[in-house]
């Protein structure tokens, strides 16, 4: 078994146990960084990923065991349960997880990077999983940073268009940057005046430090980088702190979700000799117009990532297009209508509102950054 | 280009009036309308789309047309005109006052009906929705008025700088295009999750007013019809690796849960939909 597998095998029985050792470890490797830029070797960063989910846990275990090897343990507590999982190429890693939300499942961990995003890559990218990130668009993102905020530490963009969409040379349209330090807010705002780069600025993730006073001596420090698909990477001294912003995050996700659902998914609801109609589709602005629709939702619908859709469409009048598509992390039914500058969406009863959140944080990425929501 | 059917399109026009639609008027939402029926069933006439306001006591019984309305529907529709209690009674319709229920037929066409005896005659509200080049301009109140004056003010809608939605209700008997685009994609559905379907199963997911829809004869045929040009050429395309005959009635599609086999389905998909022809769906109509 290799090495950092058996450091981290830690089982706990209770999460104030756990929460425990992970701020003392925080502390530890924070003061490590602090003193000497960099951690020790074998010693990572604390990690927490959300995921949306629509299936429960033994379906989880039964759908992922086979290919990873899952070992999952109860802790004393309810909704939370140690889980390791390992594979043959000396990937593995252990996660705490926690199902308090069942919509919106946990996972914490120590592990190595590189073997906890493969895992989670893992359970997430299968059709059907039924497991998805939270995807943070923009607008989320900046909103979280600002509630949570005291001091912006640093932003990360990333504008992939040519990734996807057929360009003219070979480098194709990308756009990456990171930096670091408290005035990489204004640094953004600078770079929304250039016009070449107008339709570039897609924020991927976003880093910021909170502190708290306890008293005169004693002050608790959590930093934060929290990418787009939830993913937060975290220092500091206080796992406590780090968990409510978790939960903030959490919470402000989930009503957007169930905002979708509950008002905007279309309900035809049979009655005696009739139906009955409710909901609305939700509208996507495009800032950047779209030039050629049929080369666009080609690549839309090609059931590849990052939209994971399939589907098919028809051009129905002049700059106008139809989809009738399906969602393959669900299997939820979709339809579109669509002109070079904006899309309607009309999901269906009992829909995952996940697909059109994934959708503009990806049209963001790929296609146009300050494509938003009207109305939501 | 695909071009939908009049009836599909005022369908969802009319639908359109009473559901925030981003980028469409919804002025009758703004009066508190609702999408309260669609394809009532009521003796001898079956209207298209209720829409009703609570606040006013009030409903619009939508019928769409074309260019020919019929003697005998007219009058029935003046019967609920002048005693408009059976939508109440029969459960169709619900108001909170239901003495002062009012509702008013109303006629929806892209033609110009004003001219006909049958609008005259019996003093129904007529809708006329102006297009240029398939753009909806407005809609105009060229004949009659509403019960509700509030609703009278509204028009002429000035729907010039909106685009109607063509999702509410999604096809008619007569959009074969739209139809064979839903059934793919619901064959793509079913493969992933390997179920097996019958024609019933198929069109119960592919059209949200299947159960109430009153003649069904035409949509399971045409369906049954694709069904078995499926099977008949789809040895040619690859189809045949992923659907299958499972009963007399029955079907299964099964698509290996990757994003690479999806794909694969799909394209045979597209080149299937090209060689199909549109007669053919037509042409075999009633055979089952």
């Amino acid at each position: 078994m290799p090495k950092t597998r058996q450091k981290e095998a830690n089982i706990f029985r209770q999460r104030r146990e756990l929460f425990d050792y992970l701020e003392d470890y925080m502390a530890k490797s924070y003061e490590k960084l602090k003193e000497e830029g960099q951690l020790e070797y074998e010693q990572n960063l604390l990690k927490s990923y959300i995921v949306e989910t629509n299936i429960d846990l033994k379906s989880f275990y039964n759908n992922f065991t086979g290919e990873l090897d899952l070992k999952l343990k109860k802790f004393d507590d309810k909704d939370i349960y140690n889980l390791t999982y390992s594979k043959k190429d000396d990937l593995g890693a252990t996660f705490y997880l926690d199902t308090m939300n069942p919509r919106f499942w946990v996972f914490h961990t120590i592990g190595d990077v590189k073997s906890t995003d493969y895992f989670i890559r893992k359970i997430v990218s299968p059709v059907l999983s039924r497991l998805d990130h939270p995807w943070l668009d923009k607008q989320l993102l900046l909103k979280i940073k600002e509630k949570n905020a005291d001091i912006t530490r640093g932003i990360g963009i990333q504008y992939k268009y040519g990734q996807i969409f057929p360009t003219e040379d070979d480098n194709g349209e990308t756009f990456t940057m990171r930096v670091w330090g408290s005035v990489s807010d204004e640094l953004l705002k600078q770079l929304s005046d250039i016009g070449a780069l107008k339709h570039m600025l897609s924020l991927t993730s976003v880093g910021f430090k909170k502190g708290i006073e306890l008293n005169e001596e004693k002050t608790y420090t959590v930093i934060e980088d929290l990418n787009y698909q939830c993913k937060f990477s975290v220092k500091g001294t206080s796992v406590y702190e780090h968990l409510d912003i978790l939960d903030n995050v959490q919470t402000e996700y989930e009503t957007i979700l169930t905002n979708i659902e509950d008002n905007y998914n279309f309900v035809y609801e049979k009655r005696e000799n009739s139906i009955s109609i409710d909901g609305q589709p939700i509208l996507i602005v495009l800032k950047r117009e779209i030039k050629d629709l049929e080369t666009f939702l080609n690549v839309i619908i090609s059931s590849k990532y990052p939209f994971r859709f399939a589907g098919f469409y028809k051009e129905i009048g002049k700059d106008l297009f139809t989809v009738s598509g399906i969602d393959l992390h669900n299997g939820d039914n979709f339809d579109f209508e669509i002109t070079p500058e904006w899309i309607r969406i009309y999901l269906q009863k009992g829909s995952c509102g996940n697909t059109v959140l994934r959708f503009l944080s990806n049209l963001q990425r790929y296609y146009d950054s300050n494509a938003f929501f009207e109305g939501i | 280009m695909v071009e939908l059917s009049d009836h599909t399109r005022l369908m969802n026009i009319s639908m359109g009036l009473a559901i925030n639609i981003p980028r469409w008027s919804s002025p009758l939402r703004e009066l508190k309308y609702n999408v309260e029926v669609l394809e009532a069933n009521l003796p001898e006439t079956r209207p298209d789309v209720i829409l009703t306001s609570k606040q006013f006591n009030h409903s619009l019984i939508i019928d769409c047309k074309s260019r020919t309305l019929k003697k005998s529907q007219m009058e029935r529709y003046k019967k609920i005109m002048e005693n408009p209690k059976i939508l109440l009674t029969r459960g169709i319709v619900n108001v909170p006052n239901t003495k002062q229920f009012k509702a008013d037929p109303t006629i929806i066409s892209f033609f110009d009906l004003t001219d006909q005896e049958l609008i005259n005659s019996n003093d129904f509200p007529f809708l006329m929705v102006l297009d240029e080049s398939s753009k909806i301009i407005s809609i105009e109140k060229r004949y009659g008025a509403f019960q509700n004056d509030k609703l009278n003010r509204i028009f002429p809608i000035d729907t010039s700088g909106g685009t109607p939605p063509i999702n509410l209700y999604p096809f008619g008997e007569n959009d074969n295009e739209i139809f064979k685009m839903k059934i793919f994609r619901e064959l793509i559905n079913f493969g992933l999750k390997g179920q097996i379907f019958n024609i019933e199963d198929l069109m119960g997911k592919i059209h949200p007013c299947w159960a109430i829809i009153g003649d069904k004869r035409k949509f399971r045929s045409r369906a049954t019809t694709l069904m078995l040009q499926l099977e008949k050429i789809g040895a040619k395309y690859g189809l045949n690796r992923y659907l299958k005959r499972e009963s007399s009635s029955g079907w299964k599609v099964e698509i290996p849960p990757d994003s690479k086999s999806v794909k694969a389905f799909q394209s045979i998909c597209e080149k299937i939909e090209s060689s199909i022809e549109y007669g053919t769906l037509q042409d075999n109509l009633g055979e089952v």
